[in-house]
């Protein structure tokens, strides 16, 4: 038991007490579910691999989203972790392929180019590349990525483009600050 | 619990748990704080999207002695530095600020002069239409000014006589040794006519009037080693900021 609240309390999010609790919820479940459990896990580390071309996570490589037929092939969307593909994903508005850097730039933290999937992008880009979309998130490090990569992409003669930045749909205008305003400003469109 | 309000500057903001941030501050009235912001990285927060490195805020938070984290309660923003965060030189330069500052032992106390050395420095880097590195050597000397280690650049500082061609620079001393004066085994560095020069102008000239200064890349090699040790040695634990590592990754 103590061995496994010290690995369950190696998670994140997961203190030792959290450990405790959940150790002592898996006592109660019948044991076909722990172990259907204990199953997934291994299952994720053994078959989850990184796809050769956008660096998605898949069990097959290419990833789906790469030998689908059904997909754009001349947009790339950029974005920092697969879990921003998925919620990009999640909205079902865009139907092109994706480019996953594994992280983004952080003079902070000492994360330079070399650390991140770069080049593996620079060389996907073709003369069928017709967009690459700026994904990444809208604070210092994304920004950065972001100014990183159009120093690298302009040249190319490729257009570029940003997600918009702003608003939350829901919010309320007289609350937000004066960043996410300003950024709601330059980002506005023709209606 | 009493609430302090203060003005600050973000040197760092770290996610913490699914949706706060940790954010260690420079303010105004209490030197360096830290504090959590709950619920800072949801996507409709009180606090927006400020809570960023390098901006200037006006925060109020939930002062209690012997607590090292401090609750945040209210962020307003009072200055971005657009300019600054729309070009990838003048963030890295921008975070090496943040990263120096938050690498001094400041304390709790509030340092008014540091305060301002910083925010004037973060909207220089913001203004200029010229490279801004001069601005952040020049912070680097000016920081250790405020901090008590002065660095001399005119007469030996132990007997005072006049100095001319290559000179030796004593870390321990802070300032230039003639030969007389060498202490054996000191930790020294030889600096060039041209090296001693710029840095008298970074020390002694406004920063807004740098750009020009160290025209060659060979002077500035000079002069950033000098800082990088001098700094090094005067402050305990001192390493290389990554944020100038990071800048040396992105130039071509």
């Amino acid at each position: 038991m103590e061995r496994a609240i010290s690995e369950l309390s190696k998670l994140p999010g997961i203190g030792r007490k959290s450990a405790q609790r959940l150790v002592f919820y898996l006592l109660k479940r019948p044991e076909h579910e722990v172990r259907t459990l204990a199953e997934a896990i291994v299952a994720v580390k053994e078959n989850i691999l990184f796809c050769s071309v956008c660096f998605n996570i898949t069990e097959t490589d290419p990833c789906q989203v790469c030998t689908s037929e059904k997909r754009d092939r001349e947009f790339i969307c950029v974005v920092e972790e697969a879990n921003d593909m998925l919620a990009i994903e999640r909205t079902g508005e865009y139907k092109g392929l994706y480019h996953v850097l594994g992280g983004a730039l952080s003079p902070l933290e000492g994360i330079g180019p070399e650390d991140l999937r770069i080049k593996e992008l620079l060389r996907r880009l073709s003369n069928d590349t017709r967009e690459v979309i700026i994904a990444t998130n809208p604070n210092t490090e994304g920004e950065a990525t972001a100014l990183y990569l159009e120093k690298l992409i302009k040249p190319l003669e490729i257009k570029m483009t940003r997600i918009a930045r702003g608003l939350p749909v829901g919010s309320n205008l007289e609350y937000a600050d004066e960043m996410t305003l300003t950024r709601a400003l330059e980002g506005r469109v023709v209606i | 619990m009493p609430q302090q309000k203060t003005e600050v500057i973000v040197l760092r903001s770290v996610n913490y748990s699914e949706t706060s941030k940790i954010l260690t501050l420079y303010s105004r009235a209490c030197g360096k704080v830290s504090v959590i912001a709950k619920g800072a990285r949801n996507i409709k927060n009180r606090f927006g999207g400020i809570l960023e490195p390098a901006n200037y805020l006006e925060i109020v938070f939930y002062a209690r002695e012997n607590r090292e984290l401090q609750f945040l309660n209210q962020a307003e923003l009072i200055e971005s530095f657009p300019g600054t965060k729309s070009n990838l030189e003048k963030t890295a330069l921008a975070m090496a600020v943040c990263e120096l500052l938050d690498r001094l032992e400041t304390g709790q106390e509030p340092n008014p002069l540091l305060f301002r050395l910083q925010l004037s420095v973060l909207r220089h880097i913001n203004d200029t239409e010229e490279s801004a590195h001069n601005i952040f050597r020049a912070f680097q000397i000016h920081i250790s000014d405020i901090m008590g280690f002065r660095p001399h650049f005119d007469n030996c500082v132990g007997c005072r006589c006049s100095l001319f061609g290559k000179v030796d620079f004593d870390l321990a001393a802070g300032g230039l040794v003639c030969a007389a004066c060498k202490v054996p085994d000191a930790a020294e560095i030889r600096l060039s006519n041209d090296a001693l020069e710029s840095l008298r102008k970074l020390q002694r000239v406004h920063i807004s009037k740098l750009s020009g200064l160290l025209p060659s890349k060979t002077l500035q090699r000079q002069v950033d080693d000098f800082l990088k040790y001098y700094l090094r040695y005067h402050v305990e634990g001192f390493r290389e900021l990554k944020s100038l590592q990071f800048l040396a990754s992105i130039s071509p």
